[in-house]
């Protein structure tokens, strides 16, 4: 596929390898592992009923979110993400916190992956006949893994075909062809469905787990380096992510809201499994297992990879100790950062249970959503439509950024319902590490290194 | 052994037979990269890497030339960039140094402009967003001097650096970006179709010998 996009003001030509639909099905790979586990913590909070609604409500979340990234990353460097956006928006306080978000969402997933990986190897071993089989040797296993992986960097490719990663995405199309969903024969949804056993209020509190299906949706648009992101593809991918997310959510909670009473299901670690496990298919059992594992190791490989990227530009922009922004000579890796934020992953893996650890990650992603809505409304002002040249601009402004605001406020309504504890001890220490950052840090940032854009002024300055 | 066990265990053996064949297909596939190119310089050596990425060691125009191709992802939402770094070797003592970084992120590891203190004007003409910095006040003059061909190198938008040192020149290019298929989903740098052509390297060869030409016109001015 060629693809025109502008850069220094002309049109340039690049060859792209992959075509749309296999770079969209890709983007939708890493993002997967939603769906194999943690979403059903939602039915836990209001029911099955209250998660599917949950669910479509997160969807337009982040509807609001492609379209706000899609305008602002058209124009900021896209590389760095939230982070360069802040650097530039808003200034170095926000930008340092916005990094603390993305390293804390990715580390925590990353030990939601290795909880879940270990849990169902626990569980394939006892069916196998190992009923002394624990899970957190494999917890402890596939992080330290993962992490010399990264470690070496290009020395040791992680390099199992694209094709069995695939699997993951193709495993939920056959579980859901496999239980015959024109039928009751194997689902019972008349049985099964209670309503809304806690009201709306429910409805509110699944909200907090329905983000669950999508976290990380925005990172999968990866930026070419000497362009800037081209203007079309960047709200599309984004979007028919959410689309295709949104299908798969939907068929994943049809047949396991059809297999498994929402009491279970509520607290269930691997439900799409456990849904194979009650189709007594051995074939079934044996693709959702390779499913579950192949998107659990694919997403905390990211986890690792973007945490401690994330952790090292701070280090460079001296945001923290410029000790971490240090490159291994042979491997080319942020090594420093890698083995530090290996303990971080380890304690939080094995000794916190997996709803709080999710709860952690959608925690530090609901910051940054927040922020997205409040950054393009500073955006819009600073430097309004006619004083800088976008790639694309979102329609109906401010609207996307006020539905985005009123949605990360209830969810964060819904999250102080169930785990108000862990809200609290989230923002005290962002404050603390805000403060932190303000009174002793500050004075090491090289300020005029921050604003590397030639913007005009921005207007009221 | 129960069937299910040892069909765990045939798994992982051939999980890890096909990986480990990869691994060593791509180790390979990097190697010859450069490959093409060693008939461009003059006593050319060509050297590998633990990661298999070949440098090329020769001399063009009498000057000792390296050319060594790296690996980056450091960059947050950014696909893998694969490097070509060109180092020319030529002393001038005392001559002012600066460097001119284009599309800074501020992950550049390899850069040179992250060593200069001292904040540079931008020539007219290049690209929207760069850093110029230098060793003092004194290298605006010579940056000035040597602006028209810095505007037509970095015509070129696949160079991401350029930098003049009192040691000699150094020039980052593009040589590929990762496959977005295997970043997206494993991280993973995978470069295809990378190979860097003669054409390609005389080209930036090229660029360096009028690079040194303005250089030594603006050093003959400032001495007259």
């Amino acid at each position: 596929m060629t693809q025109a996009t502008a850069i220094h003001g002309e049109k340039i030509s690049l060859l792209r390898v992959l075509g749309p639909g296999h770079v969209w099905a890709l983007g939708v790979g890493i993002v997967l592992v939603g769906e194999y586990m943690g979403w059903n913590f939602a039915v836990g909070k209001g029911g099955a009923m209250a998660a599917l609604i949950a669910c479509w409500v997160a969807g337009l979340l982040y509807t609001c979110v492609a379209m706000i990234d899609s305008e602002v990353t058209s124009t900021v460097a896209a590389a760095g993400g939230q982070y360069a956006q802040a650097k530039h928006i808003v200034g170095p306080l926000m930008a340092f916190n916005v990094g603390l978000y993305l390293v804390f969402a990715y580390t925590m997933l990353e030990a939601a992956n290795a909880i879940t990986l270990g849990y169902l190897v626990q569980t394939v071993g006892t069916m196998a006949g190992f009923a002394d089989a624990h899970d957190k040797p494999f917890i402890v296993l596939t992080i330290v893994f993962l992490a010399w992986l990264n470690y070496r960097g290009v020395y040791a490719t992680l390099t199992v075909n694209l094709i069995l990663t695939a699997v993951a995405f193709i495993a939920i199309i056959v579980l859901f062809a496999a239980v015959k969903p024109w039928s009751n024969e194997m689902l019972h949804h008349n049985e099964l469905l209670n309503g809304l056993p806690y009201g709306w209020l429910g409805v509110i509190a699944s909200l907090h787990f329905g983000l669950w299906y999508y976290l990380g949706i925005e990172g999968t648009c990866q930026a070419a380096e000497e362009v800037r992101s081209p203007a079309r593809s960047l709200p599309l991918g984004t979007m028919t992510g959410i689309i295709t997310l949104l299908i798969a959510a939907t068929m994943t909670w049809y047949v396991c809201a059809g297999l498994m009473p929402w009491e279970y299901l509520g607290q269930a670690i691997t439900p799409l499994f456990d849904a194979a496990r009650l189709t007594e298919s051995m074939p079934l059992m044996v693709l959702l297992f390779i499913g579950t594992v192949f998107s659990t190791l694919a997403s905390a490989n990211g986890c690792i990879n973007d945490a401690s990227r994330a952790w090292f530009s701070m280090g460079r922009d001296r945001y923290l100790p410029i000790w971490f922004g240090a490159v291994h000579p042979k491997n080319r890796t942020p090594y420093r950062s890698i083995v530090f934020l290996v303990p971080v992953a380890l304690v939080f893996a094995y000794f916190a249970p997996l709803d709080q650890v999710i709860t952690f990650s959608i925690l530090s992603g609901l910051l940054g959503y927040t922020y997205m809505s409040l950054n393009v409304i500073l955006f819009r002002k600073k430097w309004p439509l006619d004083t800088i040249k976008r790639g694309y601009v979102h329609p109906f402004h401010p609207l996307p950024a006020l539905v985005l605001l009123i949605l990360c406020a209830a969810t964060y309504f819904a999250v102080f319902l169930g785990y108000g504890t862990q809200l609290v001890a989230m923002m005290i220490f962002f404050v603390i590490a805000s403060v932190w950052f303000h009174f002793h840090r500050y004075k090491y940032v090289r300020r005029g290194d921050q604003f590397t854009m030639q913007w005009p002024r921005p207007l009221g300055y | 052994m129960s069937p299910s066990l040892f069909f765990a265990v045939a798994g992982v053996i051939v999980t890890a037979a096909v990986a480990y064949r990869e691994h060593a297909g791509q180790l390979a596939a990097r190697r010859s990269l450069l490959d093409r190119c060693v008939g461009v310089l003059r006593s050319a050596s060509l050297a590998h890497g633990g990661d298999g990425f070949p440098i090329l060691d020769g001399y063009w125009n009498g000057r000792f030339i390296r050319a060594e191709l790296f690996p980056e992802s450091m960059a947050l939402r950014r696909l893998p960039q694969l490097w070509l770094k060109l180092t020319r070797i030529e002393v001038r003592t005392g001559l002012p140094e600066f460097s001119i970084l284009v599309r800074p992120s501020g992950t550049e590891f390899y850069s040179l402009t992250d060593g200069h203190t001292h904040t540079l004007r931008p020539p007219q003409g290049l690209a929207q967003e760069i850093v110029v910095r230098g060793s003092g006040p004194h290298a605006q003059r010579l940056l000035d001097a040597v602006a028209p061909v810095l505007a037509k190198i970095f015509a070129d938008p696949r160079i991401k650096e350029v930098a003049v040192t009192a040691k000699g020149l150094r020039l980052i290019w593009q040589a590929a970006e990762g496959q977005r298929g295997h970043h997206l989903l494993l991280r993973q740098c995978r470069f295809e179709n990378a190979q860097v052509t003669p054409d390609a390297l005389a080209a930036r060869l090229a660029d360096l010998d009028r690079l040194n030409v303005a250089i030594e016109a603006a050093r003959e001015v400032r001495a007259a």
